[in-house]
């Protein structure tokens, strides 16, 4: 009881006489994802011994003016199917003590970290797909005007340990800050990030330091932006690059501009043997330092991620365009509230390549190969008709590369359509009903799909949402599954809670173009997230 | 045992309020987060992504009440988008598409949404005219909005305006 005490007096007199009125604050939060598992082999959801799987994160930091302490405490007990069985356990999966002042910041202990778009560093977490590769070191940090200076030494995550030795530094200039090339608003940036990992081979002299470079720029005038950045990677054999000693690039250049009413997006990327780990033995998204988003369209409704685009880091080029169509208010295709016309188009192909030697090969630039990666044509026109009434509706046209993609045999090129129409009425004072119907068209794989979704919603707490996706085209036809679920949402202010029940069909499931498998299930679900 | 526990917690001065993280501006320059405020009126701190369906419902809704909203309450709206590398560049293209008056911040390695125990988008914050986050919500459905906006009435009624921040702290600009 009396340390106790004392420790009050001491954090009070800390807050109120050594940081004067400073400014304190303490958050955190709770994420609990709980299922049952009950075996169902019809769609392949295997007998789960456990029955029951259980996700926890529970972050916590305290900040007291300039310095701030946060923790986070991780539970897989066990973990949920689809996560790695390396997980299983618990413990603190994040600690770490920052300084902070309009200057300095430094950070001891687990901090994430991104160096311009994230080709030679990203470390972030990411729950839904079990990603956290997240750093643990020292890292410091200068903010001065018109300059940003980043360098840090760490180890990585991996599940419950930390591994591996990383060092990367970062420098941010804005000369338009200075005057410079105004009314230009510009930026100028170079990373560089090396990691180091003892040659234990017997049979290869593998590099035990590893060093990737990085140039960036951006130059904004009025509406126009372009952005560029160019990657380089020494030679880094490893598993996954099959311990190929060719070097890595990677290019990256978008150009995003107005010419009313359209605004557009056009960006071409090029990434050659660009997996970048900690760890050479390492693959999958344990121990990753970058990230290669795919230029394909982030998709969200449910059928449209059935056939989900994957980067591959070993090579790929492509090129992306978008436009998006204001469409005025009072008008033929925008109702009364206005709308959006948004059509967007994505090719990705594999690269040109040429077989040298044992461990080598040649790569041309830009070199176009023959193999086509991914295609896909989007249109979708989202309008407010009333203040009641609101539809989506999208058109897909996919080629999907699934042998490529998710590395398997002998499926080839996957040719699909896909159409949906959402759409939702307000018929009551915060009373909304919404409605999604999608179709999927395809002759390969398993077929035809439907997928239908009923949702009501009672505002500010309560939604419930009944669906179902039916393989109904499939054609083996004692594999033509229904998959029905249902969900209830509850929300009060910090809390939300969804409870649902109902079968998962087995799929890909990506966020930010990295995706995980996830397994069929079959069972009830519980979702707690709170915020302190 | 408890009744020390509780006098450390009552000891210190505790609220929620915006961290101290960087977010880029559309044009590319970094703020903190911290240093963002409305001169003593309320603000919305809104997350969301250009991916997120629910999210570009709620700030459709958000943008035909916007000036009526500030007009009468004098709030401020952030936009921070989560958006990382792979869709971030399609933040700036989408507000204009929208004409959104917001001020959009993007946070590409979700910083600020981890400072601040975002784990689903939309999330919403209400921050008083002191900087206090005195309201939140997840998720949106059509309706949430009155609900915000009675929050945004009540903390602007005269009798319980807060008192301001903007003397100790520094106006929204690029470091």
């Amino acid at each position: 009881m009396r340390p106790l005490r004392h420790l009050s007096l001491l954090l009070t007199l800390l807050s109120y006489l050594a940081f004067g009125q400073a400014v304190a604050s303490l958050s955190g939060g709770v994420q609990l994802e709980l299922r049952s598992y009950r075996a169902d082999s019809a769609i392949g959801a295997p007998a789960v011994p456990e029955r029951l799987g259980l996700n926890a994160y529970v972050p916590l930091s305290y900040r007291l003016g300039a310095f701030s302490v946060s923790l986070r405490y991780e539970a897989y007990l066990q973990p949920l199917q689809g996560y790695d069985r390396r997980y299983a356990g618990s413990g603190i999966a994040f600690r770490s003590l920052e300084y902070q002042d309009e200057r300095f910041q430094l950070t001891v202990g687990g901090f994430y970290e991104q160096f311009g778009s994230g080709m030679v560093l990203r470390t972030y977490e990411e729950r839904l797909l079990g990603i956290d590769n997240g750093l643990e070191g020292v890292r410091l940090r200068y903010n001065g005007p018109g300059i940003r200076l980043t360098g840090f030494v760490a180890r990585q995550r991996r599940f419950f340990e930390w591994t591996g030795l990383v060092r990367g530094a970062d420098v941010e200039l804005t000369p338009s800050a200075w005057g410079i090339g105004t009314p230009l608003s510009w930026q100028l940036g170079a990373s560089v990030v090396s990691k180091y990992q003892p040659d234990t081979d017997p049979l290869y002299r593998l590099p035990e330091n590893v060093l990737a470079y990085a140039l960036r720029g951006s130059w904004q005038w009025e509406s126009w932006r372009l952005t560029a950045e160019w990657a380089y990677k020494y030679n880094d054999p490893s598993a996954l690059n099959g311990y190929s000693y060719n070097p890595g690039t990677g290019l990256y250049v978008t150009l995003a501009g107005e010419l009313a009413p359209v605004s557009f997006l056009l960006q071409a990327k090029r990434i050659d043997n660009m997996a970048f780990y900690s760890d050479r033995t390492a693959s999958g998204t344990t121990s990753v330092l970058n990230y290669l988003p795919p230029l394909s369209r982030q998709q969200t409704y449910r059928l449209a991620t059935l056939y989900a685009y994957a980067t591959q880091p070993g090579g790929e080029i492509g090129i992306a365009a978008e436009a998006i169509v204001s469409l005025p208010e009072e008008s033929l295709l925008g109702g009364e509230g206005g709308g959006t016309l948004t059509l967007s188009y994505s090719r990705i192909h594999g690269l040109d390549t040429v077989h040298t030697g044992e461990l080598r090969y040649r790569s041309r630039f830009p070199g176009i190969g023959r193999q086509l990666y991914l295609e896909e044509f989007v249109a979708e026109h989202t309008v407010s008709w009333t203040p009641r009434l609101r539809s989506t509706v999208h058109l897909t046209r996919q080629i999907y590369n699934r042998d490529v993609s998710e590395g398997v045999r002998g499926y080839g090129l996957i040719w699909t359509w896909i159409a949906i129409a959402d759409v939702a009425y307000t018929f009551a004072p915060r009373q909304t009903v919404r409605a999604e119907l999608q179709h999927l068209w395809t002759r390969q794989d398993h077929g035809r799909w439907l997928f239908a979704l009923l949702e009501y919603s009672l505002a500010p707490r309560l939604a419930v949402t009944v669906w179902d996706e039916y393989n109904y085209g499939n054609p083996d036809r004692s594999a033509r599954f229904h998959y029905p679920s249902a969900a209830v949402t509850l929300l009060l202010q910090r809390f939300k809670l969804v409870l649902g029940y109902g079968r998962q069909r087995a799929g890909i499931v990506c966020v930010g173009g990295v995706c995980r498998y996830m397994p069929a299930a079959n069972g009830l679900s519980l979702s707690v997230t709170a915020t302190l | 045992m408890l009744r020390s526990a509780a006098l450390v917690v009552a000891a210190l001065p505790l609220w929620g309020q915006l961290p101290a993280v960087t977010l880029q501006t559309l044009d590319g320059r970094s703020v903190r987060a911290d240093t963002l405020h409305n001169g003593g009126k309320p603000m919305v701190v809104n997350f969301w992504a250009t991916w997120c369906k629910p999210c570009l419902v709620e700030l459709a809704t958000l943008h035909k009440l916007y000036p009526q909203w500030q007009a009468e309450t004098g709030v401020k709206i952030l936009a921070i988008s989560i958006d990382d590398a792979r869709t971030s560049a399609k933040v700036a293209p989408l507000v204009r598409a929208r004409k959104w008056q917001f001020d959009v911040y993007l946070d590409p390695n979700s910083e600020l949404r981890r400072a601040m125990n975002v784990t689903d988008i939309p999330h919403s914050f209400v921050l008083d005219g002191s900087g206090r986050i005195v309201w939140q919500h997840q998720a949106y459905s059509p309706g949430d909005e009155e609900r915000l906006y009675a929050v945004l009435k009540e903390l602007t009624r005269p009798d319980t305006l807060q008192p301001t921040r903007s003397d100790t702290s520094q106006p929204s600009q690029a470091k």
